[in-house]
């Protein structure tokens, strides 16, 4: 065989375009937001034409600022609930699709349209279904003689709303991946250990779970990511309200950015969400690693 | 005994399904209903449950004003952006799991870890470049931008899918004197076509309901649907009805592919994530 030139260039060369459009529409604004998180950068330096290098100054300002704080711990608050509720109604749910039933194929279908349809349009239907006087839910909850909720104007009830219509729109997503998951998993250790007469529990506890992990790590990263970063549900629902009660890091970062317009303080902000999540991720990557060690 | 005991088992597992999915469904229900009531129909309580459907509100919304617009904003950006993600994303891909060749686990790692940013990161110096460059309120800037999540992921999909088809069958087509880009074209393409039908409706469902970049980057003319219906929340109040057709007509399209493909959706979804 012939090595020209051209053979040796051939991986490069159909990997140009892809590399081309990566770079220049996020390689290169991650860098350009990094170092504009050491600038101030506001309508009125933009005008004088000088925007001053300030060093960490974005940042310091951001950690004497009580609702940068609030946003970080809002941000927790509404990831952690909804992972771990999404987690364990996804994997219910995963294992009841799990057997053969009339009607599966439609099922999964069903099961994640949610997840697929426009964030958008799902947060202002549930808007309308949380309205106070004409929203269904609180007719629904008349019918059992509850009383009507503020569900999105109550400052101690507006991250629960948010978090239930999280909740239902990703669980599809966890029951996807998890169902795959299951179906992966070959028979033969089920037959050894119905032979063996092990419970339905023990099953599940020592053959399903262990089977199931690689798949489990993989949805709790992809949901922590998502949960992270989530920005239109919210801020089509509350618009982070109310006052501030929902008011989540990347809705903190879009505020500072594009309402007061102090950009180098908004990519500072979202920088500080670039690395929580870096640090999620990690922390995960580490149990990967630790398991494999055991 | 043991056959009503497994009875009553298989009842309460359909009984359980059904509860969970009438939970998913009854929202997007509601909307759509909602779409077709007249508006003294649409906020009586106790709900009308059963009513005379009205295209009423389409009509109103989509034959006066610009939303027929904001729907042909949307169409473009969603199909020149899928047709040129799956075109870029495919080559990498295909480079990436035939070839060994310096960079290789570097650009894999790029690719796994793009998804990972959160928008508003990039959204910030991208606005100010769009800005610089006249190119904000255009279509353009969507169909580039969406590059950052699309491009990743098509990447992703069909380095998969090109991993399992065995390279023994292009090398024998090579041995016949096919070069190597014929070699992909005709025996490899036409194998993982279930792949670049999975890769192409994540990128259209994606570019079709994508919201921060649209509404940062876009004001009077390039909107897309997403971004156009929140303009229904005004300072006098929220126009239901007419949230309630455009958002049906949102969700629409994306509900009747996904009967229509769920088969290769699912696999490039859970292919994404389930095999490593």
């Amino acid at each position: 065989m012939k090595r020209s030139l051209l053979h040796i260039s051939y991986p490069y060369l159909l990997l140009i375009p892809a590399f081309i459009l990566i770079f220049s529409v996020l390689c290169y604004p991650l860098m350009a937001s990094l170092v504009l998180s050491f600038h101030k950068w506001t309508f009125s330096t933009y005008g004088e034409g000088r925007v001053p290098f300030i060093g960490l100054g974005n940042f310091i300002e951001m950690s004497a600022d009580p609702y940068f704080w609030r946003s970080i711990v809002n941000t927790l608050i509404f990831s952690g609930s909804s992972l771990v509720m999404e987690f364990f109604l996804g994997l219910g749910v995963a294992l009841l699709l799990n057997r053969k039933l009339v009607g599966t194929g439609m099922i999964r279908t069903l099961v994640i349209l949610p997840f697929v349809l426009s964030n958008a349009v799902i947060g202002l239907n549930w808007r309308l279904m949380y309205n106070y006087d004409y929203g269904i839910i609180n007719y629904f909850l008349s019918i059992f003689a509850i009383k009507p909720i503020l569900w999105l104007s109550d400052p101690t009830k507006a991250m629960l709303s948010v978090i239930i219509v999280d909740v239902w729109n990703c669980t599809s997503f966890v029951v996807l991946l998890l169902l795959s998951g299951l179906q992966a998993i070959p028979q033969t250790p089920y037959e050894a250990a119905k032979i063996d007469g092990a419970t339905g529990w023990q099953v599940f506890r020592f053959i399903t779970l262990p089977l199931l992990r690689p798949v489990i790590l993989v949805v709790l990263i992809w949901r922590t990511m998502d949960l992270f970063r989530c920005f239109d549900m919210i801020y089509i629902l509350t618009g982070g309200g109310p006052g501030h009660a929902t008011e989540v890091l990347s809705i903190y970062s879009y505020y500072k950015g594009f309402r007061y317009f102090n950009l180098g303080y908004a990519a500072a902000a979202a920088w500080v969400l670039v690395a929580l999540i870096m640090i999620v991720c990690l922390g995960y990557l580490k149990l990967v690693r630790s398991e494999i060690i055991d | 005994m043991k056959k009503i005991e497994k009875h009553i088992h298989n009842f309460l597992i359909y009984l359980a399904i059904i509860i969970f999915l009438i939970m998913s469904m009854f929202p997007i229900y509601w909307l759509f209903t909602l779409s077709l009531k007249l508006p003294h129909e649409a906020f009586s309580l106790p709900p009308t449950w059963i009513f005379k459907p009205t295209l009423e509100n389409y009509a109103s919304t989509f034959l006066y004003g610009p939303f027929s617009r904001y729907l042909i904003n949307s169409i473009v950006v969603a199909l020149s952006n899928t047709g040129l993600s799956v075109m870029a994303g495919s080559l990498a891909a295909y480079s990436l799991a035939r070839f060994n060749f310096r960079g290789k686990k570097l650009s894999l790692l790029a690719v796994l870890i793009a998804p990972t940013i959160p928008p508003i990161a990039i959204a910030i110096p991208l606005y100010m470049i769009y800005n610089d460059y006249g190119l904000i309120d255009t279509r353009f800037s969507l169909i580039i931008t969406y590059f950052i999540f699309n491009l990743p992921f098509v990447v992703w999909i069909m380095y998969g899918f090109f991993q399992e088809i065995p390279e023994s069958l292009e090398e024998s087509a090579m041995l016949d004197g096919c070069s190597r880009l014929g070699a992909m074209w005709r025996i490899a393409l036409p194998l993982v076509a279930p792949g670049l039908a999975a890769a192409s409706i994540i990128c259209i469902i994606y570019s079709w309901n994508e919201f921060l970049y649209a509404m940062i980057f876009t004001g009077t003319y390039a909107k897309t649907m997403p971004v156009a219906i929140t303009g229904f929340i005004t300072s006098r109040g929220v126009y239901w009805s007419k949230v309630a057709a455009c958002g049906s007509l949102v969700i629409l399209p994306v509900f009747l592919f996904i009967l229509f493909v769920q088969k290769h959706l699912i696999k490039g979804l859970s292919l994404g994530a389930v095999k490593e």
